[in-house]
């Protein structure tokens, strides 16, 4: 483990009574000060559970998590959640109905000298200044949500945690927003760690991701290293979207004749090309505007194709799919436990 | 490796907070399992061939066929009351809708003893004002109101509200899709009321009337007044005349069982009916337009209210004013009526205080960790519910005799009996407020740097606020009525309202019977409009689903 990483979970492990697997499975994760690190995964693969871990709402059975050279939980010791100095940010926003914004943002400043300087800071950041009088019942889904992260950050946390803290609000809101996140964490410079199940927000927010499948950390990485080289299958689906395509049932051309087993194939890699006399048809296109979505069915098979807009082709019409064969992967089947269980 | 420390119970599993919570709850546990425990000795004590002597004697088969016939008499007549009314406040353009809803409620603010005394000075063969009204046309003597259609008509005027109030929550349950559709394959709107409203309603109307049942076999006040024998007046003539107390002691346990049996087929109801229905919906429920029925329907509901209102305050006003003008009621009532109003609101109060004390721990630790100790507790809770205040009352006078000389007879296990008698309903109360509160609050109080105490504090306490008076309210209002346990417990000249009236109509004296129902019904009607007005599913009057 580097020395300087600011938070820490070495082989972090917990298990709800009642359940046949683990909920977080050994798992071991670095972030450096003032990284942002998204935790992406499926619902139920055990990203909440790792994030309450974190802040202390649940306790691991084995395993230790340290937060800025400091162990919190493991090794004899158990640091509860409001000695931590973690902040939180709730998929709900969990604000209190019973304060204003003001009387939430000053909750976690108690007797600090500079509360008063420090919630107009914060509420700047976040771009709610003037509001302090509100209540939370008179505020929108949006400016809720900054709020919660103006009340988690006004105590200058070593880490803020965010749970799923876009998906509550409407499209718009969500990308506004979460361009704002980024910045505001930066300018805080805070280290982050956020959790979502959608992976265009774990790629475009943070510096590191980390995908999560059945309580494992199956790949952490740059978002560009996650998305180039996923390092399992699970990834490459979850992460990409990529088509996955069966040796046996690919249409002729297709692939090299030299593939064995079933290859990966981007969306973004396969090209269609016009042809009467090809094996597949295209069923169905969606303008997505830059680029066309189009999904082709052959004979067993069913594919996904991003093409540039110039491309244009007609559902009902004959084409042939092809690939540059530098652009296919193919991953070792899944390891025989999983196969078992299934 | 083991954790030392662990989030358990949310922000309140640990530390000296923890300790408390645990305390006050197994004190809690404890004081609820006093009676049962004691009654469990006491049959021990008396032996099963003793028990199954008492239990099978003509008398005891007597007694339990006529709780049961009482029940079931109150039970049909709230059905016939309570879903006419149901139908007309919820789903129809009956005009006055939320009036007639309230009025529909108020009736919880009059004990049924004081009721029963209305009915019984309206309407008694000789001498009720409903006999000296006839006597111009050669009434001499009305058939007597005494007996079986006196006690059904007594409580089931008193207690339909209970009914009123489940079966307006299972009508707001109904998903209106299925009357849409219903309509849309044919039906006329009236008919949907009778194929498809009425059987999405029958949970509702199973428990709403085993409910009713339930009060019905744990009422002193009416049976005793109307003369019917049924295990409450018995015990309590067995108690207080005959001193056989083994016999009252297994009549006692006689009773507990068989209000035990209909709780456990009451929650078994319940539940069914919560799976059900579904949880409200946010489109309105369709109106049934009455039309010519507009007028009857209105006068449906003032033939109630004046029957489950207006008679009883009628009467107790016209007496209270005899009484005035023919001197029988002087100086010496008023300075009378204000201590025992001083003792009833002093207990009540003090109950109400305790059973909030005690039942929020509970209700943050079955809301937060729920466990052993909080599911015993609240198991405890729910079958004290069904103990009936006679059987808690004598358990009590029992054990303290045997166990605790000192506490017989005194002010504090009056309280202490109140106290378990009225803590499952604050515990209920409260602990539905608590699961509405977002456990997160209290999570954010915690990564913002708060202790235990300082969540609880700054977080749950004022969330919990609201609910915790609410719960208080109910408490305090179901105390003020309360008699049997009054009656056995309290102190020599230790009075209440509620033994006054009981005292004064066994002795006649109308006029003071009057004095102190109507300060019951006051203090007891503002309490219900208070609890009204604050809103939520405590007593809710508004059409709106929670």
């Amino acid at each position: 483990m580097p020395a300087g990483a600011h938070l820490s979970l070495r082989n972090v492990t917990k298990r709800f009574p009642g359940s046949a697997r683990p909920a977080v499975d050994r798992v071991r994760m670095e972030a450096d000060e003032r990284a942002f690190l998204a935790l992406l995964g499926p619902s139920g693969c055990g990203k909440t559970t790792l994030l309450r871990l974190i802040a202390g709402f649940e306790s691991p059975d084995s395993g230790s998590i340290a937060l800025g050279g400091r162990t919190v939980a493991g090794d004899g010791v158990w640091l509860p959640p409001e000695r931590r100095g973690v902040g939180m940010v709730f998929q709900d926003f969990a604000l209190f109905p019973h304060l204003t914004v003001s009387g939430n943002v000053r909750f976690g400043l108690g007797r600090h000298p500079e509360a008063r300087w420090r919630e107009a800071h914060v509420l700047e950041l976040v771009g709610m200044t003037g509001l302090e009088h509100r209540y939370p019942h008179e505020l929108s889904g949006g400016q809720q949500q900054r709020v919660a992260l103006a009340r988690a950050l006004a105590p200058q946390p070593q880490v803020i945690l965010m749970d799923e803290p876009l998906s509550n609000l409407d499209v718009q809101m969500r990308l506004r927003l979460r361009q704002e996140l980024r910045t505001i964490l930066k300018s805080e410079g805070v280290t982050g760690v956020l959790v979502t199940h959608d992976q265009e927000e774990a790629l475009s927010l943070a510096d590191w991701v980390a995908v999560m499948h059945d309580g494992r950390i199956e790949q952490m990485g740059r978002p560009e290293e996650v998305h180039e080289a996923p390092a399992t299958r699970f990834v490459a689906a979850f992460v990409t979207q990529a088509n996955f395509v069966d040796r046996a049932a690919a249409p002729r051309g297709l692939l090299p004749a030299d593939a064995e087993g079933e290859v990966m194939i981007r969306r973004e890699d396969l090209v269609l090309t016009a042809d009467p006399g090809g094996p597949a048809t295209v069923v169905d296109r969606q303008f997505l505007g830059r680029d066309y979505c189009y999904r082709v069915e052959s004979p067993g098979l069913v594919l996904f194709a991003r093409t540039p807009a110039a491309c244009v082709l007609e559902p009902g019409m004959r084409v042939r799919p092809s690939v540059h064969p530098s652009r296919i992967r193919t991953f070792d089947q899944a390891p025989a436990e999983t196969v078992a269980q299934i | 490796m083991r954790v030392p420390l662990a989030w358990q119970a949310g922000p309140y599993g640990r530390g000296s907070c923890a300790a408390a919570l645990y305390l006050a709850s197994t004190l809690s546990l404890a004081a609820l399992s006093v009676p049962l425990l004691y009654l469990v000795l006491r049959a021990a004590g008396i032996g099963p061939l003793a028990l199954v002597e008492v239990v099978a004697s003509a008398q005891g088969l007597r007694v339990l066929a006529n709780s049961l016939l009482l029940a079931a008499g109150v039970a049909l007549v709230s059905l016939l009351i309570a879903l006419p009314m149901a139908i007309l406040t919820a789903r129809t353009d009956l005009p006055w809708r939320r009036f007639w809803t309230i009025l529909g409620v108020l009736p919880l603010a009059v004990p049924s003893y004081v009721g029963s005394f209305a009915i019984i000075a309206a309407f008694a063969p000789r001498g009720s004002y409903l006999q000296v009204l006839l006597e111009p046309f050669g009434v001499e003597e009305l058939p007597s109101i005494i007996g079986w259609p006196g006690a059904i008509a007594g409580i089931a005027l008193f207690t339909y509200p209970y009914l009123l109030l489940t079966l307006r929550s299972g009508l707001f349950g109904i998903n209106p899709a299925t009357e849409e559709a219903a309509r849309s394959l044919g039906l006329r709107r009236r008919d949907t009321i009778l194929r498809v409203l009425l059987p999405q309603l029958r949970p509702a109307l199973a428990a709403g009337m085993l409910l009713v049942a339930l009060y019905s076999l744990r009422d002193l006040g009416t049976p005793a007044l109307m003369r019917v024998d049924t295990f409450t007046r018995v015990i309590y003539l067995q108690y207080t005349l005959s001193f056989d107390r083994n016999r009252a002691a297994a009549l006692a346990i006689m009773l507990a069982v068989t209000v035990m049996i209909l709780l456990w087929v009451e929650s078994r109801t319940r539940t069914r009916a919560a799976y059900w229905s579904r949880r409200g919906t946010a489109r309105p429920q369709p109106v049934l337009r009455l039309g010519a029925w507009k007028w009857p329907s209105v006068l449906f509901c003032a033939a109630v209210a004046s029957l489950t209102l207006a008679l009883p305050i009628g009467v107790s006003l016209l007496w209270f004013t005899r009484g005035v003008r023919t001197g029988a009621l002087g100086p010496l009532h008023w300075a009378r009526t204000l201590e025992v109003t001083v003792n009833s609101l002093s207990l009540s109060g003090l109950t109400a205080l305790a059973v909030v004390l005690f039942a929020l721990p509970v209700a943050i630790l079955a809301a937060r960790a729920p466990g052993k100790l909080t599911a015993s507790v609240e198991r405890f809770a729910y079958v004290a519910f069904g103990l009936p205040g006679i059987v808690v009352a004598l358990a009590l006078v029992f054990a303290s005799a045997q166990f605790l000389p000192v506490l017989y007879q005194t002010q504090v296990l009056l309280l202490f009996a109140c106290f378990v008698l009225f803590f499952p309903q604050g515990l209920g109360a409260i602990r539905a407020t608590l699961l509405q509160l977002n456990p997160q609050l209290e999570e954010s109080a915690a990564s913002l740097g708060y202790g235990p105490w300082r969540t609880f504090g700054s977080v749950t306490l004022p969330l919990a606020a609201p609910g915790l008076v609410t719960g208080a309210l109910l408490v305090f209002l179901t105390a003020m009525k309360e008699l049997p346990a009054t009656l056995l417990l309290a102190p020599t000249g230790y009075d209440t309202l509620a033994t006054r009236v009981w005292k004064a109509t066994e002795d006649v004296y109308f006029a003071e019977a009057a004095v102190y129902s109507l300060a019951i019904v006051v203090v007891c009607a503002g309490l219900i409009l208070a609890v009204i007005r604050r809103g939520g599913a405590a007593i809710p009057v508004d059409d709106v689903p929670q």
